[in-house]
């Protein structure tokens, strides 16, 4: 008989089959996690890495495995059951008025499915990115990757035999310790001194006692206590040479510098919240800020997410603020945008961090600002980011009124900077709808 | 040695060792078992639901229905809604159970007695079992199998092999020759295999071959006499005017192992109820000599309950408690009968070596004949059983049968019935294949008990069938 631990050997065994399931209804799925997205309330909804959160709906009837059975209405089915409250043989008893009969007897098939629930199946976050974003890419800009002196960090890297104090790794040393001395066979010598030291007295007590003993019996006991004496001594002198802890048991812990290269994006969703953005526009922005920061998460192992919402004068904010709160006033787009500025420098080291910016606004800027916004854009945030993205949100309004499409400033400001400055994007939304492709025009992969 | 008066409740490699040495002893050196050599694979519970979505067997090709199995089982476990199995085995020599690694180790001692003694001497002794599942080479086979999937697919497409598969798995209740004994064979499967593709790779286009002349080929099939056969994907394997080698291949895969898996379902109930039996006599002789305490005894009775007495099956379709009921009351009349067992067992009332009579049954029946022979009145009074006639025509069911006198042998009767594949599964058979006219394979099905075909369920069927015969499909019913 042998015991085998499979302990770790059977994790995943079924990812090949998960993945062909994935491919089989990769349709289906798409729409589901598109769907799903329409849906979502806010990040915390969508965030969640690891964890296995989205589930997509797909119906049992294509994932069908036929089998020949039997028809339900006709035939004489005869099943034995247990448990006879007092029928006798010939009694009738009605059917239940659904008219479901009691099947043919045990099921054959283990997989047979009740077909009554939906399948649901849930997609891990990244399953869920990944469809989500198929044929999606950065732009392909120089992103920041320096391997620069000063992005150093020190980290652990193992022992060394000497070192300062503090490193001193008390557990190894002791550990070297032990070793050293079983193999000198010092281990355990303490005890077998105090036995030794215990017999000599017991032989000595011995001989001392009143009642004289036999001449031999004093020799020999003279001759054990000698012989008892001598190795009492070795034992001592070894105990002396040998020490409990020498310099070379001890361990010290060591660090050492390790470059890092920039894998931290940013990214600054800046909401204009003046009177002029309701809810249905809000919605809008939260989706598309929601789509960037899911994306930008497949490309940067750490993502950090700044709020800035502005009326004329722009906060920082948390995330439930940003979405939630209401505020009401007019609207001056370069307070958001300057502060964009002002958070980098002050917390973001441009060696180590790139920066994206989303901004959503209504494009009903205060006429007069329009030039300041410009100026911010090209001198200070436009150098800095690596992409921004600018989403005019509209009204939802049917395209037969809606004929007079006339730009907003804000728009033709921004327009004018587009021969210029690749890493700058403008789009127009008007509603969820548009939301996805947008996102997709802005990203599609180039070939 | 260990210390059995502070018996503790984790399980360690040692103590399994231990109690396994002492089951073995007393089911092999003392009962007269007879197994084959035991392996133990410790696994979690992911483990576990895994092992369930493949049909138990430690590897499967990979197929999006194993992965939609694995998502609706792990969905049914995390509410609540199964238990997992404490255990999973495997009929191949060695014999590899699977023990959950959350298992107490009185658990563990109940797997290894259900499992690694109950299943494996079932799995090697009965008669179905050695005839049609090679213990000894299954775990080759399906490591071949998955190999070979998964070449065709990197070399043809996923979705060509899928539908290959599929289609095949439409049919795989149909895998098997009832009525013949499989030649044995060897391990040359993956030799085979190359030399087929080998020759596939060669012979791209068998029209342009100009050593054989394709129409001649055709013509020799056509006077062919077609013997009925339920082995429908046998059939289809050796016959289809369409299916390339490797998909022929692929077909094979999937019929050889729903031939490993046949005994499986007509022996469910002698299984389970044979390694339940296992399982309560080894720990009630486990307790008679001292090695077991209390609270040990505890959950073991907790645990055997919950085997018993299954939330979502009913007593008579669970084979855990049937199949014990009945090897108990075996055990009954071999030592204690009453003149009622007299009647109904003269050979083997009173006849006090149950072993003898069990490991006979055990070699030699299988569940409907093993109902028939030994479901005793005592058994059918126990349950309280009646039999009730579902005429799906009328409005009402009746009653035919009780636990009386009149109503004994028809209970029986059609309590085997109820464990019989071959009712519970429709019988089709291949009837004909016109070759000298559209080449339209004809399958019959032969009605029982006056029960039709679903007739949505069977045309789906045939859609598959028809991807592998590559011609029209019909089915006819007399």
């Amino acid at each position: 008989m042998s015991i085998i631990d499979r302990r770790e050997a059977y994790k995943d065994r079924s990812a090949a089959s998960r993945k062909r399931l994935l491919r089989r209804y990769r349709d289906v799925i798409k729409q589901g996690v598109r769907d799903s997205i329409k849906k979502a309330d806010g990040f915390s909804d969508v965030i969640k890495p690891g964890e296995e959160r989205r589930p997509i709906k797909i119906e049992r009837k294509s994932m069908d495995e036929p089998e020949f059975v039997y028809s339900q209405d006709r035939g004489d089915h005869e099943k034995i059951i247990s448990g006879n409250p007092g029928y006798i043989s010939g009694d009738k008893i009605d059917k239940p008025p659904s008219g479901k009969g009691g099947g043919s007897g045990r099921d054959a098939d283990p997989n047979a499915e009740d077909g009554q629930d939906d399948f649901i199946f849930h997609l891990t976050a990244d399953e869920f990115a990944d469809i989500l974003f198929e044929d999606l890419e950065l732009p392909n800009l120089v992103k920041k990757s320096l391997i620069d002196p000063n992005s150093r960090e020190l980290t652990p890297a193992g022992f060394t035999k000497t070192g300062p104090a503090g490193n001193l790794d008390v557990v190894r040393s002791f550990k070297n310790s032990l070793g050293r001395r079983i193999g000198l066979n010092r281990k355990g010598l303490n005890t077998r001194i105090a036995d030794l030291q215990k017999k000599i007295d017991d032989l000595i007590a011995v001989l001392e006692q009143p009642n004289p003993v036999s001449e031999e019996r004093a020799e020999s006991l003279m001759f054990d206590l000698t012989s008892a004496r001598n190795d009492l001594e070795a034992l001592k002198r070894k105990r002396r040479a040998i020490p409990f802890i020498d310099e070379i048991d001890l361990r010290y812990r060591h660090n050492d510098w390790e470059t890092k290269p920039s894998s931290s994006a940013v990214m600054f969703a800046v909401m204009d919240v003046s009177g002029s953005m309701g809810e249905h526009e809000k919605t809008l922005a939260k989706l598309f800020y929601l789509m960037l920061f899911l994306f930008l998460r497949r490309t940067y192992k750490h993502v950090d997410v700044v709020f800035i919402r502005h009326t004329t004068e722009a906060q920082e904010v948390d995330e439930k603020t940003f979405f939630h709160d209401t505020v009401n006033g007019g609207t001056i787009v370069s307070s958001g945008l300057k502060k964009v500025k002002e958070i980098v420098d002050k917390r973001y080291d441009l060696r180590n961090w790139n920066v994206y910016v989303a901004q959503a606004s209504d494009g009903d800027n205060s006429h007069s600002d329009n030039p300041e916004c410009k100026q911010v854009m090209e001198k200070d945030l436009l150098p800095l980011a690596q992409y921004m993205v600018y989403i005019e949100i509209h009204p939802e309004i049917h395209h037969e009124w809606y004929f007079s499409k006339s730009k907003t400033g804000l728009w033709t400001t921004y327009e004018e900077m587009l021969p210029n400055h690749e890493n700058l994007a403008i789009r127009e939304v008007r509603s969820r709808r548009d939301i996805y492709p947008v996102f997709r025009g802005l990203f599609e992969r180039k070939n | 040695m260990v210390d059995f008066s502070s018996y503790q409740n984790d399980w360690t490699p040692d103590l399994i060792k231990t109690y396994y040495d002492h089951l073995h002893s007393i089911a092999v050196d003392e009962w007269g078992y007879k197994i084959y050599p035991n392996q133990i694979e410790i696994v979690n519970s992911e483990g576990m639901l895994e092992a369930y979505t493949s049909h138990g067997l430690p590897m499967f090709y990979p197929h999006w229905s194993v992965g939609k199995s694995y998502q609706d089982l792990k969905r049914t476990y995390k509410r609540g809604q199964m238990g997992l199995a404490y255990e999973m085995v495997l009929n191949s020599d060695p014999c590899i159970n699977y023990l959950m690694e959350e298992n107490t180790l009185t658990m563990q001692i109940l797997v290894l007695g259900h499992a690694a003694m109950g299943h494996n001497h079932f799995f090697r002794n009965n008669f179905m079992m050695r005839q049609w599942s090679h213990a000894d080479y299954i775990v080759s086979y399906l490591k071949f199998a998955k190999d070979y999937v998964e070449q065709c697919e990197e070399r043809y497409g996923f979705v060509a092999v899928e539908r290959v598969l599929d289609a095949a798995h439409a049919l795989r209740f149909y895998a098997v020759d009832k009525y013949k004994t499989p030649k044995k064979r060897k391990g040359y499967e993956a030799e085979r295999l190359k030399a087929r593709i080998d020759f596939e790779q060669k012979t791209y286009d068998r029209l342009l071959d100009f050593g054989k002349n394709p129409e001649t080929e055709k013509s020799d099939q056509d006077d062919r006499k077609i013997e009925p056969t339920e082995n429908l994907l046998y059939f289809i394997e050796k016959n289809s005017p369409i299916l390339k080698d490797w998909e022929r291949e692929l077909v094979r895969i999937v019929r050889k192992i729903w031939q490993y898996l046949y005994p499986n379902i007509n022996t469910a109930l002698m299984n389970e109820g044979f390694a339940t039996l296992s399982h309560a006599l080894l720990i009630e002789e486990l307790d008679k000599r001292k090695l077991l305490n209390e609270a040990a005894m505890l959950e073991f009775c907790h645990m055997h309950s919950n085997v018993l007495w299954q939330r979502d099956m009913s007593p008579l379709s669970n084979p855990y408690a049937l199949g014990y009921a009945i090897y108990r009351d075996i055990i009954r009349i071999c030592t204690n009968p009453t003149k009622e067992d007299g009647e109904w067992f003269p050979e083997i009332a009173g006849c006090k070596d149950y072993w003898k009579v069990i490991f006979d049954a055990v070699v030699n029946f299988k569940d409907e004949s093993f109902v028939l022979q030994f479901m005793s009145p005592k058994v059918i009074r126990d349950f309280k059983m009646m039999s009730i006639l579902d005429r799906r025509e009328d409005d009402h069911y009746k009653v035919t049968a009780i636990h009386d006198e009149q109503g004994y042998r028809r209970i029986r009767e059609i309590m085997s019935e109820n464990w019989n594949p071959n009712v519970n599964i429709p019988r089709i058979e291949v009837q004909d294949v016109r070759w000298k006219a559209d080449r339209t394979l004809v399958l019959r099905y032969h009605p029982f008990a006056g029960r039709s075909l679903d007739t949505r369920a069977c045309e789906s069927v045939l859609g598959q069938v028809k991807k592998l015969w590559g011609f029209p499909v019909e089915m006819v019913s007399k």
